[in-house]
């Protein structure tokens, strides 16, 4: 340890306000560029999950339609139109 | 040898298998970069001898190098993919530049920054129309000209063309900014570190640096790799080996 106490620590010699200033911004820059990162990759992670899904569902409706041999109900149908919407934003 | 170079070099333009490969990476350099800033920062603020000169002011030296470091290695990977880029017209260096922007954005303006708040302390003065000073908000702005053109132009084609050139065409200001501290009568020090020469300073005095720029790196390879990923995911949401890894994450 270079300093002698933990307020000649804080106080830097005279320079404390320029050392900590410099030391604060890199951990805020720092965290923010980690954290926004993580972020990015969660939201984008998540959407992909969605399409997925919403794609499982429209080819199990589809499938249901076939076998029924008939065309989808139209709350169902209404439902296939919402899930593209939803996907195309 | 020639053969599994050229595979080498197919798979690397394939965002699949980046995106498999790189998982393991952004772990291991994120552990990397927390062990690494940890160590370097207090060892730097607390252990290190004070400047007979500046005193405890040069510690700021600690965050404003690596940062500057980091800010044109960013900016060269970025000319160097950009034109790898133009010339084998692969997808993946256009993801590489998108992944680079926010960081070296951010490193730059932390360079500036705190290179101001050092030169408060030593200087006399937070800003001066220095050389390197200037060279380096040349460079921020280039971040700044690359990130509005991309927001700019919708078309992928074009987007990723323009960046890669203006790109290219900005690294000629790193060089600018490396010899501009010799070019020019300068109040900013010359490099006091390098890979050829003796640090011109006492060991316990550059190997927390050292400690530093390694963390500032690591990070840089953790970030940028997570936006990789990112971008690649939101390009390639369609496609069959998204919706398996999907399937698999939700098993798992």
């Amino acid at each position: 340890m270079y300093f002698d106490s933990f307020t000649e620590f804080l106080q830097m010699g005279k320079h404390g306000l320029y050392v900590w200033l410099a030391y604060g911004s890199t951990a805020l820059v720092l965290l923010w560029t980690w954290l926004s990162a993580q972020q990015s990759l969660a939201s984008v992670t998540r959407r992909v999950e969605q399409q997925a899904q919403l794609a499982a569902r429209n080819t199990q409706l589809a499938a249901r339609n076939t076998m029924s041999g008939g065309a989808a109900t139209g709350s169902e149908r209404e439902q296939n139109l919402a899930g593209y919407d939803e996907s195309e934003t | 040898m020639l053969g599994a170079l050229k595979r080498l070099w197919h798979k690397l333009g394939s965002p699949r298998w980046f995106f498999a490969l790189t998982s393991f990476w952004v772990s291991l350099f994120g552990w990397a970069a927390l062990l690494f800033l940890l160590v370097g920062v207090v060892w730097g603020l607390a252990f290190a001898p004070a400047d007979y000169q500046q005193g405890n002011s040069f510690r700021i030296m600690y965050v404003h190098v690596p940062a500057a470091m980091l800010a044109q290695s960013l900016y060269i990977g970025m000319g160097v993919a950009g034109f790898i880029g133009l010339v084998w017209r692969m997808k993946l260096t256009d993801v590489f530049i998108a992944a680079s922007l926010p960081l070296g954005m951010a490193v730059t303006a932390l360079a500036l920054f705190s290179g101001s708040v050092w030169g408060r302390p030593t200087w006399g003065s937070w800003w001066e129309w220095d050389g390197r000073t200037v060279s380096t908000l040349v460079l921020f702005f280039l971040y700044v000209g690359i990130y509005a053109l991309r927001e700019a132009i919708a078309e992928m084609q074009l987007r990723a063309r323009a960046s890669a050139l203006l790109a290219m065409v900005g690294t000629v200001n790193i060089p600018i900014i490396k010899y501009s501290v010799e070019w020019w009568n300068t109040l900013h020090q010359p490099a006091s570190f390098g890979l050829t020469q003796k640090p011109a300073m006492p060991s316990e005095m550059w190997l927390p640096l050292l400690v530093m720029v390694l963390g500032f790196y690591a990070l840089a390879g953790c970030v940028v790799l997570t936006r990789m990923r990112a971008e690649i995911l939101h390009r390639e949401g369609s496609a069959r080996w998204v919706g398996e890894w999907v399937a698999g994450r939700r098993g798992s």
